[in-house]
């Protein structure tokens, strides 16, 4: 195994990935995607919030008056006429150890998501959600935004592993491979170095994602962790693409099938519930999304990631090995 | 360097050999030259040598390194070009050869030598895929150059290049002879098989009917001959007759005697009529 082979090989589908107009296209598209999920993002910043606690609880004024101004109730009775009042208030206090939210029930829609995102945020011991620095003040992550993030990343792992297919695609219809061939590069170098690429442009993509939608901060970490660890079934699609199409156009064709079929779990995920959720476990990206969605909701910690993360290499492997035999047959007949 | 035994090779599960039992050995130094018209299995002769294709029968050695198990260090000793230019189309002709040299373990050719060498150090920093078809052509024949190999095959080498490119290839080619490359080399051309091999093999049809230098086998085969061209009947005719065959020598006796002569002149065999001779193929179909 030499380095110098695999970064050869990286550095030249590279070359050739910026030189091709499709695969320009094929960048440029979740960029694209970020910027309309941020323009029909609510704004939630522009709703001024009206809470309301009891006059006892310190901490929980202390955490609601990031978000907006807070009244204070002397009882709990007090509490519910004051929001019973006609203005849209909301009643948020601590019950024992739990949190309780209380609405009039003629709220907007966006006032009842917010409230409920902040109650989820106190509730969960992860404090880092309440603990917002200055500029990030009352800032919340609308599902729709949650869902565009999670959208964006996952097809950056799909788009990453077309980018490698039509690399290989390529040097097929131009025979490029068998000059190869007959160098001394290893099989197992020039897999490598083609798979860099299919790490690199998720993480290139899904760190715009974060600048583009405008995130809170969040754990970085995990979202590389599981960035990486995602791009493999991008990796494993893309090869199985690039091995079995013999033209770029049955190449644009498998590689929208397979397309959909990762980005399905994405979609549905968001839709179904909880308890149909169980049809999609077979899925890489369905993992993936979960853990997303939860990285951006700040409600994910380290044990429950590594299981996710688990799941995500499970699944992958599982999914690699059904495809082993056409890719290597794939192989064999791209090596001739 | 090369010995090939009771090679066999078949693109369609046994039905139809595109290589049929083939033997022969290419001594080290030597160009040795396959001719043989289109679709005589020179090029999968040569795929099969340089590890492209499986050995599935036969036996081949290579540098002593049975082909059918080939490692690395192998690749780093042999050098290939193809018939036709397989080259990364957007990769420059410089960027091209800097990414082949950088796949070998051993001391590579200055790939702006090698340009200048083929006549495209003007175009070094233009796209493969901008170049004519001879320019991309010469860009395949200067990448196999890159490793410096010890064993060189060329597939076709000067096929569909102008007579000043190909002459200054074949100058190449010689060279690299003189400086101890074994050169293995396919070719439909009998002027390239007579001036640059030192053994030749004629092959049709995936089998080799005879192997021999171009010199010995002009002087077996390459009695003198006589080009006539006569009218009869009004049209004009024209004939190849040996000087020493009495059948072909009482015919040009009868043409003289009945015929009008309008040229005649001596000439001697080429290869060309030796392989038409002893295969009863023609080179170009
Ligand atoms: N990839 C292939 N699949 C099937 N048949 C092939 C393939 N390549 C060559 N052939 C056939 O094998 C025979 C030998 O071809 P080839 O070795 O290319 O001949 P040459 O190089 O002497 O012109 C021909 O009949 C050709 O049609
Ligand atoms: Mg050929």
């Amino acid at each position: 195994m030499r380095m110098k082979r695999i970064l050869s090989v990286f550095r030249i589908d590279t070359i050739n990935g910026i030189r091709d107009k499709m695969v320009i296209y094929i960048l440029v598209a979740p960029i694209i995607f970020s910027f309309f999920f941020r323009i029909i993002a609510p704004d939630f910043q522009s709703l001024s919030l009206l809470f309301v606690t009891l006059r006892d609880q310190r901490t929980t004024l202390e955490s609601l008056e990031k978000f907006g101004s807070v009244e204070l109730a002397s009882s709990e009775a007090e509490l519910k006429e004051r929001v019973g009042r006609s203005d849209d208030s909301v009643a948020i206090y601590k019950e024992g150890e739990s949190f309780n939210l209380f609405l009039q029930g003629n709220e907007s829609e966006e006032i009842e998501e917010v409230a409920k995102i902040i109650l989820a945020g106190l509730q969960s011991d992860n404090m880092r959600y309440l603990n917002f620095k200055e500029s990030d003040q009352g800032r919340f992550v609308a599902p729709v935004t949650v869902f565009g993030f999670t959208f964006v990343v996952i097809i950056s792992f799909v788009l990453g592993g077309m980018v490698i297919g039509f690399n290989i695609i390529e040097e097929k219809e131009s025979g490029a491979m068998r000059a190869l061939m007959v160098t001394p590069i290893k099989k197992s170098e020039l897999i490598l170095g083609r798979s860099i690429l299919g790490i690199i442009i998720p993480l290139i993509q899904t760190f715009l994602a974060v600048l583009i939608l405008d995130l809170p901060t969040m754990d970085y970490l995990k979202l590389i962790i599981v960035t990486i660890f995602s791009s493999v079934i991008g990796i494993v699609v893309g090869f199985l693409i690039g091995v079995i199409s013999s033209s770029q156009m049955s190449g644009i064709a498998n590689m929208k099938i397979s397309g959909w079929l990762l980005l399905m779990p994405v979609i549905l995920g968001f839709i179904l519930p909880e308890r149909l959720q169980f049809i999609f476990f077979w899925s890489p990206t369905y993992w993936s999304f979960a853990v997303l969605k939860d990285i951006v909701n700040h409600s994910i910690n380290w044990s429950s990631f590594t299981i996710q993360i688990l799941w995500i290499c499970l699944t992958t492997a599982i999914l690699f090995l059904l495809m082993m035999s056409r890719i290597k047959k794939g192989l064999q007949t791209y090596l001739n | 360097m090369i010995q090939v035994s009771d090679l066999y090779y078949s693109y369609r599960k046994d039905k139809g050999f595109a290589v049929n039992g083939i033997s022969f050995e290419v001594n080290e130094g030597e160009i040795f030259g396959f001719l043989g018209p289109n679709g005589a299995g020179k090029s999968t002769t040569q795929k099969i040598l340089a590890g492209l294709l499986p050995v599935q029968k036969g036996k081949i050695r290579v540098m002593d390194v049975d082909v059918s198990a080939t490692t690395p260090d192998f690749y780093n000793k042999i050098g290939v070009s193809f018939e036709n230019p397989n080259l990364y189309l957007k990769l420059t002709g410089i960027e091209n050869l800097e990414y082949f040299a950088s796949m070998y373990d051993v001391p590579t050719e200055d790939p702006v030598h090698l340009l200048d060498m083929v006549g495209l150090k003007d175009v070094a920093k233009r796209r493969a895929g901008e170049y004519s078809k001879g320019m991309q052509q010469r860009l395949v024949f200067a990448r196999s150059l890159i490793n410096k190999p010890k064993v060189w095959f060329l597939d076709e080498p000067v096929s569909g290049l102008d007579p000043s490119t190909s002459a200054a290839i074949k100058e190449l080619i010689k060279e690299k002879r003189k400086e101890g490359t074994t050169i293995f080399l396919t070719t439909h051309n009998m002027h390239i098989a007579d001036e640059l091999c030192d053994r030749v093999a004629f092959i049709v049809s995936g089998e080799i009917s005879l192997i021999d230098s171009p010199r010995n086998l002009k002087l077996q085969h390459g009695k003198k001959l006589v080009e006539i061209e006569y009218r009869a009947n009004g049209s004009l005719k024209r004939d190849s007759l040996s000087l020493v065959q009495n059948a072909d020598r009482q015919k040009l006796n009868s043409l003289l005697d009945h015929e009008v002569i309008e040229t005649i002149h001596s000439k001697e065999a080429t290869l060309e009529e030796i392989f038409i001779k002893v295969t009863g193929e023609e080179l170009e179909k």
